[in-house]
């Protein structure tokens, strides 16, 4: 409410301001026409003053009911007709009665050679079509203005999203990597020293190389399989994790973390969901440009729905591609009654 | 020295002669408001024993063509009597000078004015070489004419002074130049402005507004 009572007083002002100035010049510049010589006298002051009176309501009627209410809303022809109306009644009306008025109101005074009534037409035409093309203009500022403004609204909203969907990854991860470490600490085991390094490795890549646009696929493909390491410090059974590579260009630009929460949730559901039959599956290309990623675990129906969040990864790379990769995405979870499968390919004109 | 004093005493007259009368390069009248007072037609003599014979254009442009009416004239002449059918020739004879006036009669609120445009001056262009009268050109004035009475009838000038005060007064926008070394106001403004301006200043709430040392109180003398 505020808002609004707040908006419609800066439009107000806006309007103020812009006829204000409006008109101020054009009082100027009709009194130094009619001045002819450059020096006004006062005769020529109130013959200004009194013309203007009598433009001011077409170019008004134009501004605020013609321009808002057919050529804004494309009504292009209707406009045209209305424009032209508009501009020979008033020069008509002002053609049978100005003179008349201003005799009236001043009639000590002669106001003779000011201009003929083919003259007074052409002013009331030029006036009009010069004025429409000032408003346009003044209102295509403020629309830009406006627009420039959404957009960086929208910007910051974005930008606030996936803050906050990073912000909603990272401690995931790094909840899931201190109950490793933790693991491997109870056990005694001599690779808890290594795991912290590595964890080291994949943190200061999360906390530092990863706040920025996008990175390289190499820095990317060197996290997933930094964490693949690290996990198999926890896992036996890690003979049934593949990671195939293969890309074209390892400088292929891609949207930071993106694919390991995808790792996460295979190795979260898939090796310790089901300790006989476990594997995980990724297979990572990139060809001309086009990328694909394709990962599949085995899969245990009570496991995943015991689980609280079990959806939360999947459901924050949704919302992260949507945001970062708009329309140039395709990201797909098939699912077997022993199989977990998501794919994601990011299409060539993102790039 | 003799010279300078020549030239210095022609001004003089100049503009002793070329004061006083508001003059304009457009006539005075549009051709929508022309009235034709055949009351104004034949003789009259003013006070000063000044002799105006007042004819109708029509009538003289025929006779000093030598035609009897108007389908006889070629294109030009024809054209000639059309423009000016609806006028007056006015020979003025003063101390035994002639001129010739073509005057133009038009009313505008039911009040006749007459737009004097001088034709011809027998004795001037005797005196004056033809060098001299190819630098001079007919300008119009502006006479209120009030025809009192068959026999009687007055000619009212419109006086410099009155426009000379309004411009100085800044009160009128009009169209005008001053000419010549006496700095004369000649108006330039068109005929359409002009009536518009006879209109307003007889609405003028000056009591003297036709006020003028140029004036004729007119008697007639002979049949019309």
């Amino acid at each position: 409410m505020n808002n609004n009572s707040s908006l419609h007083k800066t439009t107000f002002l806006n309007t103020l301001i812009f006829n204000l100035v409006l008109w101020i010049c054009s009082f100027l510049l009709f009194l130094f026409v009619f001045a002819e010589n450059g020096h006004p006298k006062t005769i020529d002051y109130i013959y200004t003053g009194s013309f203007l009176s009598t433009i001011i309501v077409p170019v008004l009627i134009n501004f605020y009911i013609l321009i808002p209410f057919l050529l804004k809303r494309e009504k292009y022809l209707f406009y045209a007709l209305a424009f032209v109306l508009n501009v020979l009644v008033f020069s008509q009306l002002n053609i049978w009665f100005f003179d008349h008025l201003i005799d009236y109101v001043f009639p000590e005074y002669y106001f003779i050679s000011y201009h003929s009534n083919i003259t007074l037409f052409t002013i009331f035409s030029v006036f009009l079509i010069v004025t429409t093309l000032i408003k346009l203009s003044v209102d295509w500022f403020y629309f830009n203005s406006h627009e420039n403004r959404q957009l960086k609204m929208r910007n910051q909203l974005i930008q606030a999203q996936l803050a906050s969907l990073r912000s909603q990854i990272n401690p995931h991860f790094l909840f899931n990597s201190l109950n490793v470490i933790y693991a491997l600490a109870i056990e005694n085991k001599a690779e808890t020293k290594d795991a912290i390094v590595q964890l080291s490795d994949i943190l200061r890549y999360v906390i530092y190389d990863a706040n920025t646009e996008r990175v390289a696929l190499k820095d990317e493909v060197a996290l997933l399989k930094n964490y693949i390491e690290f996990q198999r410090f926890r896992n036996q059974q890690t003979e049934n994790i593949t990671f195939n590579c293969t890309i074209d260009n390892e400088n292929y630009p891609i949207y930071p973390m993106l694919l390991l929460p995808l790792v996460e949730n295979s190795f979260k559901y898939g090796i310790k969901g089901d300790i006989d039959h476990t594997f995980i599956r990724i297979d990572l290309t990139l060809k001309d440009h086009d990328f694909s990623f394709d990962i599949e675990n085995n899969y245990t129906e009570s496991e995943q729905e015991a689980d609280g969040h079990s959806g939360l990864g999947l459901e924050n790379i949704e919302k992260n591609l949507k945001i970062v990769y708009p329309k140039t995405h395709e990201f797909k979870i098939f699912k077997t009654a022993s199989t977990f499968r998501v794919t994601l390919k990011l299409f060539k004109n993102e790039n | 020295m003799k010279a300078r004093k020549s030239f210095f005493i022609v001004l003089v007259i100049g503009l002793l002669l070329t004061s006083c009368v508001v003059k304009s390069l457009h006539p005075f009248y549009t051709r929508d408001i022309l009235y034709f007072e055949p009351q104004f037609v034949g003789q009259w003599m003013d006070t000063d024993s000044v002799h105006w014979n007042i004819q109708p254009f029509k009538e003289v442009f025929l006779k000093e063509n030598h035609h009897e009416n108007p389908s006889e004239l070629d294109e030009d002449e024809l054209k000639t009597y059309n423009n000016y059918k609806e006028g007056y020739v006015v020979y003025y004879e003063k101390d035994s000078t002639k001129t010739t006036f073509l005057a133009m009669p038009f009313k505008i609120n039911n009040q006749l004015f007459l737009d004097f445009t001088p034709i011809e001056d027998r004795e001037s262009q005797q005196t004056q070489n033809d060098l001299y009268q190819m630098h001079l050109i007919n300008t119009h004035s502006l006479a209120k004419l009030d025809i009192v009475s068959n026999n009687s009838a007055s000619i009212k000038w419109l006086d410099q002074d009155k426009l000379e005060a309004l411009l100085k007064a800044d009160k009128i926008k009009i169209k005008y130049e001053k000419v010549g070394f006496d700095e004369t106001i000649l108006l330039t403004a068109s005929s359409d402005e002009l009536v518009k301006f006879i209109e307003k200043y007889m609405n003028s709430e000056d009591a003297e507004k036709w006020k003028t040392d140029i004036e004729f109180n007119l008697k007639r003398t002979g049949e019309q």
